[in-house]
């Protein structure tokens, strides 16, 4: 009879760009274990709760809480070392580095504070998660093609040990082989016992792997629920299944 | 202790509860402000838009919603959903007046099945019972709702409705049910004409009876409990916000946990409707939390209970609320006192000459009220006319000194006040005030 434990509660967080009011008040949470993705279209203010998870954009009110302790005042380099890594849209390597030196960047906090033989296994675990990059280990990150890319900025945060791993639409623009081929290894890493807060154009792809979902509109939560629920509900179906009334 | 069917969220942490509540809430209220006209309106009254409600007691800035603005909205103007997206439709009972209808989605109708699973689990019930469901199967969510909650459960469900007691008690005989769901009121008459046609409850397996839709007393409960040998459970809830499942008492017996992830529950002051601390007695009221087709906001139950949030030995975290005895309809204000037919019944029941049945008849003469109490004699064949008059005497002394308030008293029939099935209106209220 255990009761779960909420890693991150967001509580009515309202964020502000100027006198545009972004977020207006989303509440959400995850549970340890879970992938819980965020489903919305574009400007309903998806990247933006990100954005203020990771400590990028102040509050104008409302709370963000992980493990219990509220995340105000934090730097985002404060907010890392408590175990929150975003893998942004866009990716951002270092495309004039090696793969293996990407993936040891992603270690960095790590390596200061001396667990040089952990990281090293670590990488050792991030070339067998991704057989290609081990092949690719000492080609430019420049050099690979987009969906090896993806992999090794999904490795190189997996390097800094996450305890909530934060991904933005990790499949843009990627073939749909390999974008299926992404989210089989974020269901993956689930089993593996990350948390995972994901955002993806593919709603369908992406309630599939997930837990649960929120739905997000013009910086509301409009829905939410178990991820075979929000597949169900016929207005999700509608709106971001591309399915039309008479389908549906 | 019997197992906990939902173990996730019946024994979630407050601090968790209470997030997830607020989530729940939040999109609810969004999506009640786009799509029903009703809520629309009443927040744009009251001045607030949706996403200013940010914590849970930023509610109570809301009006309530009432059986009221229910039948207005008949047949579905305060659905949330086009009625093609609707999967099942009930009605409600309601005691009095037009009907009101309620709409399930496919989510809607497994979150309504899971709750029903939940209380049927609390009161020991599991795959190897034999359930025999007495509520009506019609448009009311009784019938239908246990009896899904009790085909999740993995029980094997006899649908047996309303038959008459021999049939009833047949069908129990042969297929050994251990578990009968039903009004207590025809559980007690089932008991009744059991021991009348010398039907012998030791030849049934009866372990576990789940009783509600109606308000029930403790000596009710015992003398069922007596007649039928098992173990009689409460459980609650009302058709306008899904029917069955609300709340149920587990087997410490020691209130009804409410499934407060599905519903926010306040308990507030009739007269006034402000809310009211945990452990006082007052009117219920409910939000429902994930409905799709038929959210409501605040809606006033018209039931009377007191809320309790202490740990409960059964390990689940959800509030209690106490048994329903009486509800806000009952109380009548007669001459500016207050008089609950409970009170009356309680009175009643010292005189074992006098029937089951009741009713209180209030007329308004020349401006002032005036209460007539109608009682049932318990059987004719045993009292003179003159006993029944000294009866009747003794019955007047006794109310008017027990409510504080002058009245009359008139002897009535044997079973002319009450049927076994349904409802006896143990009011009449003829002021037209």
């Amino acid at each position: 009879m255990t009761a779960a434990h909420f890693l991150l509660r967001l509580q009515s967080i309202r964020v502000c760009y100027d006198h545009l009011e972004a977020l207006k008040g989303v509440s959400l949470h995850l549970e340890a274990g879970e992938i819980v993705a965020l489903v919305g279209a574009n400007g309903a203010g998806k990247t933006t709760t990100l954005a203020a998870i990771c400590g990028l954009l102040p509050l104008r009110g409302g709370e963000i809480q992980f493990q219990g302790r509220s995340l105000a005042g934090l730097r985002p380099d404060q907010i890392v070392q408590l175990g929150i890594t975003q893998v942004p849209e866009g990716r951002m390597i270092f495309a004039e580095m090696p793969v293996v030196d990407n993936l040891r960047l992603g270690a960095y906090l790590r390596l200061r504070a001396g667990q040089r033989r952990a990281v090293a296994e670590d990488l050792e675990r991030m070339l067998d998660l991704f057989p290609i990059l081990r092949e690719r280990k000492h080609v430019l990150a420049g050099n690979l093609s987009g969906g090896e890319q993806q992999m090794l900025a999904l490795g190189r945060a997996l390097m800094a040990r996450p305890r909530l791993l934060i991904l933005d639409e990790p499949t843009i623009g990627l073939a749909p082989r390999l974008a299926s081929q992404i989210l089989h290894t974020v269901a993956e890493l689930r089993e593996q016992g990350t948390t995972i807060l994901l955002v993806e154009q593919n709603v369908l792809a992406s309630l599939q792997i997930a837990d649960r979902g929120y739905v997000l509109e013009t910086g509301r939560v409009v829905l939410q629920g178990l991820s075979e629920e929000l597949l169900r509900n016929r207005d999700v179906q509608r709106a971001y299944l591309g399915k039309d009334y008479e389908e549906v | 202790m019997s197992a906990i069917w939902n173990p996730q969220y019946e024994t979630m942490p407050r601090e968790e509860l209470t997030q997830l509540q607020l989530e729940r809430l939040q999109s609810t209220l969004h999506r009640v402000y786009r799509y029903v006209s009703y809520y629309h309106r009443v927040m744009d009254e009251a001045r607030l838009q949706p996403e200013e409600l940010q914590a849970l007691d930023h509610l109570r800035r809301l009006p309530f919603t009432t059986k009221e603005s229910l039948r207005e909205s008949y047949p579905y103007a305060m659905f949330a959903l086009p009625l093609r997206e609707v999967v099942r439709l009930h009605f409600s009972t309601g005691a009095t007046g037009a009907p009101t209808v309620v709409g399930y989605t496919h989510n809607d109708l497994r979150h309504w099945t899971d709750l029903v699973a939940r209380n049927l689990a609390a009161c020991g019930l599991t795959k190897e019972d034999v359930v025999q469901i007495l509520f009506g199967y019609g448009r009311f969510t009784g019938g239908f709702g246990f009896h899904y909650g009790a085909e999740a459960l993995g029980a094997a469900v006899i649908p047996v409705s309303s038959e008459d007691v021999p049939r009833q008690v047949q069908i129990m005989q042969d297929f050994r049910t251990t578990a009968i769901i039903g009004t207590p009121s025809y559980a007690l008459h089932l008991g009744r004409m059991m021991e009348k046609m010398g039907l012998d409850p030791h030849a049934l397996s009866l372990r576990v009876g789940l009783f509600g839709s109606e308000p029930w007393s403790e000596k009710t409960r015992q003398e069922i409990e007596r007649r039928l040998l098992l173990t009689a459970y409460d459980s609650y809830g009302l058709s306008e916000i899904g029917g069955p499942g609300v709340s149920a008492e587990c087997e410490c017996r020691c209130g009804l946990h409410i499934a407060e992830d599905h519903f926010y529950v306040e308990v507030v002051d009739p007269a006034s409707g402000e809310p009211l601390p945990d452990g006082e007695e007052g009117e219920l009221v409910f939000t429902t939390l994930p409905k799709e087709a038929f959210p409501l906001v605040r809606y006033r139950t018209g039931d009377l209970a007191s809320l309790t949030r202490e740990p409960c030995a059964c390990g689940r975290t959800l509030a209690r609320m106490s048994r329903i005895v009486r509800r806000t309809d009952d109380l009548l204000v007669i001459r500016g006192v207050a008089v609950y037919p409970d009170t009356v019944e309680e009175v009643l029941r010292q005189f074992t000459e006098v029937g089951r049945g009741f009713q209180l008849v209030v007329c308004r003469e020349e401006e002032l009220d005036t209460l007539e109490v109608l009682v049932e004699i318990g059987n004719l064949h045993d009292l003179t006319l003159k006993a029944v008059e000294s009866l009747r005497e003794n019955l007047t002394h006794q109310l008017s000194t027990t409510l504080g308030l002058e009245l009359t008293v008139r002897m009535v029939e044997p079973h002319s006040l009450h049927t076994p099935l349904g409802r006896v209106p143990r009011v009449k209220d003829e002021r037209t005030l």
